[in-house]
């Protein structure tokens, strides 16, 4: 089995493999990366046992067969090769030999039988999304989610399926983020799936392209499939706590208000706000809002927006962040926010598909 | 691997297979009992009889998840186990386990998870595992293993179904002893006591190192123990040597035994590698000094129970009978209760204090000396 790539595509596909190269001691295996190569196609796994990533190898091929490398010392050798092109070659005694130029390397694998197989989704449910929309659905939420919460459901995002709309939850117990996008499926199929952030976070690193993902959802895995890469995940055991109770069913005060202004004065005000536990007020009135923040010992901050707003005045406070990370994940010009009193939710829309809800922090 | 890897443990193992062969399987256990007894064995045993295809209450050994087992890379299954100096849990480590915990199991089957040593869970850790002993996913097992319960909180405890392994008797430990080791038969019963019936212990006492051991300590006590300040500090200086030299080899053999690894690994990992060997050897240093210890205390006593009894029986060092008959005679009750108790405690400050092993064996051998003033 021999096979001809040339450094920088070679790369370009190895990156997202990095993330799940291995370092543990226990498992030589997982520090390695299999080569799958048959029917003129060669493709390179990796994995962590929770995600199996796997990407189309740009490469002319020669024979067929499977091995495995020691992860990190390859890549690190196509990145330092001498010059564009390079080869991999399988010796008859098993060894590995990558040579470029001058250069040469001979590497042992593992037995490819001992690399633990990618999960089976034959049977699973396919359903299509356009790349751009999936990601997208992952910033606009991701950031909502609990990052070590012992309440394990709460560290991923929910993604669920019905009647062809594809919802994104994420909750940390303080925030929760919801947005929908169309998707492809069959029309009775409804299923949840909570992924964890790890996945999250790799999708969202490699799903670059314009085309289209497939997501092949199982009972116990999920699969997101373009034509050059393959993401297989674990998901997270357990039901996604009943989000819907949580988003008030109606607002007496509902304002307008211009993104990224409004995103630029809470950013500054917050510079002067506490760090242990930030909070801006907003006070609205009519054609304005106020934002403050005062902190013992340190001082205070104040700015005002003019907005478009004729109802009564109210009052409520934020943690800044909170705030900031729904709003900076927005491409929407406006969005509206909706409150009922000081001490209940607010509630971030857009004309669009999305709604954040932020618990307020008791105004002094 | 087979039950029959884990003797002398009937009830526990007759147990786990019955609660297989009914379906009914808890979702938390405690496997209690002292080192070496087998129950982190019979731990995997049991998660491989657990996860195998065929669901008997003895894994096949032949299915796809039986050979995952056996070849340690099944992905439903996972270890966590004391790490670094202090060999502690920490919560970092629980962290990862509730992390693993939260995954829907890869081949469908059960989820197991084994936390070996559960005791050295500091607060922290023991506080955060007891949210996934509360209410673990549906098809998770959680093996706890602990020969020190009582360390563990009771709300971790209280949460486990408790299979106990016990001490192997005197027969089993004699038939093991003559089947794998060289130790003459007149020894088993001081390795028995010694090695508190724990079979993985008993080996280390065929070893020549602590064979020489032995001999070095019970001649210093044989030969009543000095009072002279040079002789005590020249016995303090040839232990610490006794314990550096075996450090010394055996740090020597695990770099032989690791080399071919550790050239293939990458950087990372070597660091990791370097990280795990350190943790071991200082486990190691730590069995040293509590055999060191564990010499002293069986001298004093047999004298003590001697003294008491007058009975040979009693004796665990009976080829020192003359000895200790012979020193039994000269030294009080009360005395001989304080020496046990003075050794006990230089144990205990060494191995879990981290105290000094000079300052702490001087000021023994010191306490020792005074009755030869």
């Amino acid at each position: 089995m021999k096979l001809t790539f040339q450094k920088d595509s070679a790369l370009q596909c190895l990156t997202p493999l990095q993330g799940v190269i291995g370092s543990k001691t226990m498992l030589p295996i997982l520090s390695h990366l299999a080569f799958e190569v048959a029917g003129g196609e060669a493709w390179v796994i990796g994995s962590d046992l929770e995600m199996w990533i796997k990407c189309r190898f740009p490469a002319k091929t020669e024979g067929e067969g499977a091995i495995t490398i020691p992860g990190r010392r390859f890549i690190s050798i196509v990145r330092e090769l001498p010059g564009q092109e390079g080869t991999i070659e399988v010796k008859e005694d098993g060894a590995t030999v990558v040579k470029s130029m001058r250069s040469y390397f001979k590497m042992l694998g593992l037995a490819k039988d001992e690399f633990p197989g990618q999960p089976d989704l034959a049977q699973a449910t396919e359903t299509t999304i356009s790349q751009k929309n999936l990601v997208e659905l992952i910033r606009q939420t991701a950031y909502a989610a609990a990052q070590d919460e012992s309440r394990y459901t709460l560290n991923g995002i929910l993604i669920s399926f019905s009647g062809g709309i594809l919802t994104a939850v994420a909750t940390d117990g303080r925030r929760l983020s919801m947005a929908q996008t169309d998707c492809e499926m069959p029309p009775d199929f409804k299923s949840d799936v909570i992924l964890p952030l790890k996945t999250v976070a790799e999708l969202d690193r490699v799903l670059k392209g314009e085309g289209e993902v497939k997501i092949k959802v199982g009972t116990h895995q999920v699969a997101f499939v373009t034509p050059s890469v393959q993401i297989f995940s674990r998901q997270i055991d357990g039901r996604f706590p009943s989000y819907q109770q949580v988003i008030p069913e109606s607002s007496r005060i509902r304002i307008p208000v211009p993104r990224e202004e409004f995103m630029a004065s809470v950013k500054r005000v917050a510079l002067l706000a506490s760090e242990n536990s930030p909070s801006v007020k907003l006070s609205f009135a009519a054609g304005r809002v106020e934002i403050t923040t005062a902190t013992p010992d340190v001082g205070e901050a104040r700015e005002d927006l003019n907005i478009e707003y004729r109802g009564e005045d109210a009052e409520i406070a934020f943690n800044p962040h909170f705030i900031n990370d729904v709003l900076k994940n927005l491409e929407e010009e406006e969005f509206t926010l909706e409150l009922n009193d000081s001490d209940s939710p607010g509630v971030i829309r857009t004309n669009g598909k999305f709604l954040a809800i932020i618990m307020p922090i008791k105004l002094a | 691997m087979s039950w029959s890897r884990i003797r002398g443990q009937d009830t526990a193992t007759a147990f786990l297979r019955r609660s297989i062969a009914a379906g009914q399987v808890s979702h938390a256990y405690i496997f209690l009992g002292p080192d070496g007894a087998g129950k982190s064995t019979a731990g995997r045993i049991f998660a491989q009889a657990l996860l195998c295809r065929e669901g008997g209450e003895d894994p096949c050994g032949d299915c796809r998840d039986c050979r995952l087992m056996e070849a340690g890379s099944h992905p439903d299954f996972a270890v966590f186990a004391p790490r670094g100096k202090a060999r502690l849990i920490k919560i970092e480590q629980i962290m990862e386990l509730q992390r693993a915990v939260g995954l829907k199991s890869h081949r469908g089957g059960r989820k197991i998870f084994i936390v070996d040593e559960a005791d050295s869970m500091n607060l922290e850790a023991s506080n955060r595992f007891l949210k996934t002993l509360e209410e673990p996913p549906e098809g998770t097992v959680l093996i706890l293993t602990t020969s020190r319960p009582e360390r563990l909180p009771s709300t971790v405890t209280s949460r486990c179904l408790a299979v106990r392994f016990y001490p192997w008797s005197f027969d089993l430990m004699s038939g093991f002893l003559a089947e794998r080791t060289g130790l003459p038969e007149s020894s088993y019963p001081l390795v028995h006591r010694l090695a508190g019936g724990s079979p993985g212990r008993a080996l280390v006492f065929d070893e020549d190192w602590a064979r020489d051991w032995r001999a070095e300590i019970l001649d210093y006590f044989s030969a009543g123990p000095p009072s002279a300040a040079r002789e005590i500090v020249s016995a303090t200086e040839r232990w610490s040597g006794m314990i550096k030299r075996r450090m010394d080899d055996l740090s020597r053999q695990r770099k032989k035994d690791r080399r071919e690894e550790f050239a293939q690994a990458d950087p990372a990992v070597r660091d990791e590698i370097e990280k795990e060997d350190q943790a071991w050897l200082d486990s190691e240093r730590r069995a040293c000094l509590a055999l060191i210890f564990e010499y002293i205390l069986s001298w004093y006593r047999d004298l003590l129970l001697y003294r008491i009894t007058e009975r040979e029986e009693v004796v665990a060092n009976r080829d020192r009978l003359d000895s200790i008959r012979k020193a039994a005679r000269v030294s009080g009750l009360r005395r001989l209760r304080e020496m046990l108790d003075h050794a006990q405690t230089a144990g205990r400050d060494l191995l879990n204090r981290n105290a000094s092993l000079p300052i702490v064996l001087t000021s023994l051998l010191v306490r020792a000396g005074g009755e030869n003033k």
